[in-house]
């Protein structure tokens, strides 16, 4: 079995990080045996981060009759991870996550167990791939996309709002909803950018925009057209487009470990409201 | 993909779903459509986006000038509203300075016989003198903008009838017959009905008969339009 242990006055590092142990007070049994694997997770300058893999050697269980059980659990070091692992980079792999706001908040206890997959996920770095560019784009949408999205899926495949939520076709229909929410309109505005730059001055075209109430016409209550043609142009080119696009059929085309789509048949979209 | 590239993502979805200077979301989220005509607030960037091929296409012979709006300077409604205070073009043909109009955007116009109700066209061309309180007697020619999610989908007849109705409300049935000077967009002096979608190919004898066209295909990177009626 894989685990991660989280680290905290429970736990120890011994002999310059070589070993460690981890001591856990509580009523149910540990059921991890010497030779598992265990992936550390620590809060490192505010952020939650795999920091190494060790191994289980010695488990050792005070009382074991006792109501309440003291079991030190003693890890030798596998090795230490170069580079960052942040929590926040895995969260789309790991099936027990379905807060992706706050996603430490799933890893309330000391430890907890991992998947094959969820495993190889973090030491391998071979995430969950489609199912993490499903969820990093729809947990960066400003909510009325949310809301657009959660619309339009329920009109197209509702079956995926029901706990059945095949990637393959959330990716596909999120790559459709994306180009005509957000890439075409962003076509047009430039073009008519490129058009109004024509017909007005730049200083005249940088005051152009929308407003809904005449009454509130204030620079946080306006859409302006320069600033966003400048947030275009820079951001475009990374969103995954139309999926005839090619940006799109390579995103469609990713290999993602079959062990994922078995470990999250069931699992919700990955998507928590803003 | 790697780290960076998922960081780019999520940095590009967090811009680009939004407006940069007010948060509001960005795009075409209202996706149930019968929603989005009327719920105020969706954007309309498509509308927007034909009145400049409009205005493109006029400049060639026209001098084009941004009046602002007496309460919202260069800031266009983004729902319908009343014309007082929001800005709108002026033109003048650059041969005849008596050839001028205004091209006003989402402006409500309202019935002389009954001024309760207002009728806001996307985009209407207005006599030069058109007041800030216009009806009927003022306006030459409407269109509206309809986009749609896909290409491929087609003007809903409900759609075709509405737009027809606005036509015999605001009385532009002569728009044709104007000497408003297009460039290229010749084929546009109408009242029309564009669409980034299909048009309903078997109206063609309806809407000849009722002084409208339906445009399809009218989109950006100057993709080739096609007129039905």
């Amino acid at each position: 079995m894989k685990w991660i242990f989280k680290t905290g006055d429970h736990f120890q590092f011994n002999n310059e990080g070589q070993k460690a142990t981890a001591l856990f007070e509580q009523r149910r049994i540990f059921t991890g045996k010497a030779g598992d694997y265990v992936l550390v997770l620590e809060k490192k300058k505010g952020e939650w981060e795999f920091i190494a893999q060790f191994q289980i050697t010695e488990i050792d269980v005070e009382a074991p009759e006792d109501e309440y059980k003291q079991i030190t659990v003693t890890l030798g070091l596998i090795k230490q991870f170069e580079g960052d692992k942040l929590l926040e980079d895995y969260v789309y792999s790991l099936k027990r996550i379905s807060n992706y706001a706050y996603p430490i908040k799933h890893f309330a206890r000391k430890y907890s167990r991992l998947h094959d997959a969820e495993f190889e996920a973090i030491v391998e770095d071979k995430i969950y791939v489609k199912r993490t560019i499903v969820g990093t784009i729809l947990n960066a949408m400003h909510r009325d996309h949310q809301e657009g999205f959660i619309s339009y899926i329920a009109n197209e495949s509702p079956e995926l709002l029901t706990g059945n939520s095949d990637m393959d076709k959330v990716l596909g229909l999120l790559l459709i909803y994306l180009d005509f929410a957000i890439i075409k309109p962003a076509q047009y505005l430039i073009e008519s950018a490129e058009i109004l730059q024509s017909i007005i001055s730049e200083k005249e075209f940088a005051d152009v925009g929308f407003g809904l109430d005449i009454e509130k016409i204030t620079p946080k209550n306006t859409q302006l057209i320069k600033p966003q043609v400048s947030a275009i142009i820079e951001h475009l080119s990374n969103i995954p487009g139309h999926p005839n696009q090619i940006f799109g059929f390579q995103v469609l085309e990713l290999k993602d470990n079959p062990k994922f789509k078995r470990l999250f048949k069931n699992s919700r979209l990955p998507l928590t409201l803003n | 993909m790697t780290k960076t590239e998922l960081k780019q993502l999520k940095a590009a979805t967090e811009k680009l779903t939004k407006w940069e200077s007010s948060g509001k979301a960005f795009g075409h989220f209202n996706v149930i459509e019968a929603k989005a005509s009327y719920q105020k607030g969706a954007d309309k960037i498509y509308e927007f986006f034909c009145l400049m091929k409009i205005l493109e296409d006029l400049m060639k012979n026209y001098h084009i000038k941004l009046s602002p709006g007496t309460r919202t300077g260069k800031i266009f409604p983004e729902a319908p509203a009343e014309k007082k205070g929001w800005p709108y073009f002026s033109i003048e043909n650059k041969m005849n300075s008596t050839n001028k109009y205004q091209v006003c955007y989402g402006t409500n116009i309202k019935l002389s016989r009954a001024p309760k109700t207002t009728i806001a066209p996307d985009i209407s061309i207005q006599k030069y003198d058109s007041t800030e309180d216009p009806d009927e007697s003022m306006v030459e020619l409407i269109m509206d903008a309809k986009f749609k999610y896909t290409n491929t989908s087609a003007l809903p007849i409900e759609q075709v009838h509405a737009f027809i109705q606005r036509v015999n409300a605001l009385q532009t049935s002569v728009a044709d017959s104007l000497p408003i000077a297009f460039n290229l967009l010749t084929k546009l002096k109408s009242n029309c009905l564009l669409t980034n979608g299909k048009a309903l190919h078997d109206q063609h004898d309806y809407c000849v008969l009722s002084k409208i066209k339906q445009v399809e295909n009218f989109d950006s990177n100057s993709s080739v339009f096609n007129v039905v009626g």
